[in-house]
């Protein structure tokens, strides 16, 4: 049986698929705009906050390349 | 720069961390038994609470919510810490938290083992511990969101975010699957009757693979896996991208589980589309992860925490492949029912869940107890075992999956089925099972030499309950007043985020599951489908107890194949009175919903008894307690009427005769049996099932008797 045929008593519903499609499809717009037009230092900044924070002393990342 | 000092809590951390490894040996162990009890049958030892039906839930319980659940907290419980730079936000609600996490185990183990399931898969645990269960999920969401609320960090890295729609999915997927109405303290039917059910069951199970398997190891592997590589994720913009994709898709691929069903088309459609879809953002994170070691792989090889990660990323990128391709309609044609799924997830669970969780233990117990680990070595041999322990695990359920598939299909050039008796197909596949198992094996033994490498590392070294920490407040005073409104709107973030991320998730869910309840021509009735007589609803109830259906479905697929060896195709308004439906995802035995009518209640009797008198050379389990449990009545009022308040046409009144027609039907049993040479009392539980197997899918046979 056809999709319709089950929702047909819904009033308008052919509006639903529609508003959820344009929904999705401007979340997914809107994040590809959002991370190409971030700038460098920021995305450098959140990409570093893993690495940053050792306590124990900031140069934890130096000694390690070293080793 | 003024600068605080505060404490990071990682006496919480611990507390999971040993949990992770207790409850994962556990879960193993009884992975390994009954693994083993599919080609020794006597090793179900002839008791209830030993049997497969019992132990196969406790195994995917203990797995997915003891050992991967406790994984979970463990690194999210370390690393939201660390990116919030904040200890957490209240440690009384860790606490809560953890020792509530571990009564939930403990209660759950006790009940699945005395039979107290709701049938419902990776949803058996009953209506009190779910209460529990989501108070304690909600404490978790409160202390993580709290923490990130008063952070120090300007930012919200990316592993917060998958931690965040993990809590916000997991809450809703869990309330909403958990509607049910008690019967008594410890059963309950939900509200939801056949496909609905299942559609609901299922967008439940897809998404619990999804948000308590996927995401919340995305976010440890976007944390751990730089953290262990040294550098930072391969690329930040495509995280971000991962993350929306991966969650805006993900909840819409529950009805893949339900291909060929009695489900309406549309549904199963969607399924499908979605979940090609999602191979997409599925494979961005694993390529995301894995490029994170270019040009360091000469380090993977002296570094057994980064060889973990490397296995789990590639596993969780095979189990992502294969997802997909199996939701194709004309390889799940093949796949579904068979040896093939749990294959399937199996990569996903040992090398995924399983190889991100053991690298994280690796990397961090050291770095806890401020010591190097124990030894490298034997960290070395646990790789190369567990990795060994996957592949045989994997390959002879992939063998025999298609295998048996292919027997179950196979027709010979007269159009008759070649291989008729079910039984045949099975005991093709034993040596498979038997290889199975020892792949299983091999995986526990890594699991046991870690627990030691873990366990002797903790001893050399020293732990630190509190690890003091410095940073500088977010945002002064001064700032605050510049910016005004918007500066705090954007502190609000966190909240807004999360509030996001429920509205992605939910909008997935209400597409695929309202039209089944506004509109009734989506289950078209049958006129002669009835409601279970009292009898009959006490031997389904026994069905669930015993977890029939863990190996049995109940669900015919319109296949020339199964009609010709099963009967007539299940209809979706068969099913309109299946509270829980009934459905099962494999056949380790053939389907049961033609079964009524198909055997003498005598045959029920000695089968059940000792299924091998039947169907020499039958892997089944014996159930003899069945004759000798006298049939408990105690809440049989409340189920009717708890069935009625769920829409299950049951008059007004019809609980005061219930007993009365009950005992009748199990007097007339009785006196066939014994018509057989059995003498069984008619109170014997034993009755009960055999009226419900003899109901199973009969109602329109009587429908075709009337229409010729």
């Amino acid at each position: 049986m056809k999709f319709s045929n089950y929702l047909s008593s819904i009033e308008n519903v052919a509006i639903y698929p529609i508003i959820t499609l344009i929904l999705f499809f401007s979340v997914f717009v809107g994040a590809l705009i959002w991370i190409y037009t971030r700038d460098k230092e920021y995305i450098s900044e959140l990409e570093n906050i893993p690495l940053d924070n050792d306590n124990f002393n900031k140069n934890a990342e130096n000694e390690n390349e070293s080793n | 720069m003024n600068v605080e000092k505060f404490n990071y809590d990682n006496q919480i951390v611990k507390l999971f961390l040993i949990a992770t490894v207790v409850w994962g040996i556990v879960g193993l162990l009884v992975g390994v038994l009954i693994a083993t009890q599919l080609y020794i049958p006597e090793l179900n030892f002839g008791l209830s609470f030993t049997t497969f039906g019992r132990l196969r839930p406790l195994h995917t319980n203990a797995a997915i919510f003891a050992f991967v659940g406790n994984a979970i907290y463990t690194g999210v419980y370390y690393s939201l810490q660390r990116i919030a730079k904040a200890r957490m936000f209240s440690d009384v609600l860790s606490k809560i938290n953890f020792w509530g996490w571990q009564l939930i185990i403990v209660l759950a183990a006790v009940t699945l083992l005395g039979g107290f399931s709701t049938g419902k898969e990776y949803a058996e645990l009953e209506w009190p511990i779910d209460i529990l269960i989501a108070v304690v999920w909600v404490v978790f969401g409160i202390n993580m969101i709290g923490t990130l609320i008063k952070r120090r960090e300007k930012h919200i890295y990316v592993a917060a975010w998958f931690y965040i729609s993990t809590f916000v999915t997991v809450a809703v997927l869990h309330i909403g699957n958990s509607i049910e109405i008690p019967v008594s303290f410890l059963k309950s039917y939900p509200v939801y009757a056949g496909i609905q059910d299942a559609l609901v069951q299922w967008w439940y199970g897809h998404n619990a693979v999804a948000f308590f398997l996927t995401t919340p190891f995305l976010g440890l592997m976007y944390y751990f896996l730089p953290k262990a590589a040294n550098r930072p994720i391969f690329s930040y913009k495509l995280s971000i991208l991962h993350f929306w994709t991966l969650i805006f898709i993900y909840i819409w691929a529950g009805p893949h589980h339900l291909l060929y069903s009695a489900v309406p088309n549309w549904a199963q459609s969607l399924g499908t589309v979605f979940s090609i879809m999602l191979w997409m953002p599925s494979w961005g994170g694993m390529l995301n992860g894995l490029l994170t070691l270019r040009g360091a792989w000469d380090r993977v090889r002296d570094n057994p925490v980064l060889k973990f990660f490397v296995i789990g990323v590639t596993a969780y990128g095979m189990s992502t492949f294969e997802g997909p391709m199996l939701s194709l309609k004309s390889v799940n044609a093949l796949a579904h029912f068979t040896d093939w799924i749990p294959a399937h997830v199996h990569v996903g669970t040992l090398g995924w869940n399983g190889f991100m969780t053991f690298g994280m233990l690796y990397w961090l117990v050291p770095k806890m107890w401020k010591t190097e680990l124990y030894s490298k070595k034997l960290a070395n041999v646990h790789f190369w075992i567990g990795t060994l322990g996957i592949v045989v695990w994997v390959i002879p359920m992939w063998w025999a999956g298609i295998t048996q598939a292919l027997m179950w299909k196979e027709f010979t050039p007269l159009g008759l089925l070649k291989y008729s008796n079910f039984l045949e197909t099975v005991l093709q596949i034993v040596p498979m099972y038997i290889i199975r198992s020892l792949g299983g094996l091999l995986y526990l033994t890594g699991l046991l030499i870690a627990a030691y490498n873990i366990f002797k590392t903790m001893a050399q070294g020293s732990f630190e309950a509190n690890e003091a920490a410095e940073a500088a407040p977010r945002g002064s005073i001064t700032e605050k007043l510049k910016y005004g409104m918007i500066h705090r709107y954007l502190e609000s973030k966190t909240l807004l985020f999360t509030a996001l991320a429920f509205l992605a998730i939910l909008l997935g869910g209400l597409v695929e599951i309202i039209p089944t309840y506004l509109v009734k021509s989506n289950v078209p009735t049958i006129a002669s489908v009835r409601p279970y007589t009292p009898l009959e609803l006490e031997g389904r109830d026994l069905y669930i107890k015993e977890a029939c259906n863990s190996c049995h479905s109940q669900l015919v697929r319109p296949f020339r194949s199964e009609v010709e060896r099963y009967g007539e195709y299940s209809k979706a308004g068969e099913f309109v009175y299946d509270h829980p439906f009934l459905w099962g995802s494999k056949r380790t035995g053939p389907d049961l919903h033609r079964i009524g009518g198909k055997y003498s209640n005598m045959w029920h009797y000695l089968h059940m008894e000792n299924p091998r008198s039947m169907s020499p050379g039958s892997l089944m389990p014996p159930y003899p307690w069945l004759i000798e449990n006298q049939l408990d009545l105690s809440s049989l009022k409340s189920k009717i009427s708890a069935m009625r308040t769920i829409g299950v046409p049951y008059e007004e009144g019809y609980e005061e005769i219930a007993e009365a027609e009950l005992n009748e039907q199990a007097q007339k049993i009785a006196a066939d049996l014994l018509d057989s040479g059995i003498l069984i009392d008619s109170d014997k539980e034993i009755i009960a099932l055999i009226a419900y197997l003899q109901r199973l899918g009969t109602d329109i046979k009587i429908d075709v008797a009337e229409n010729k």
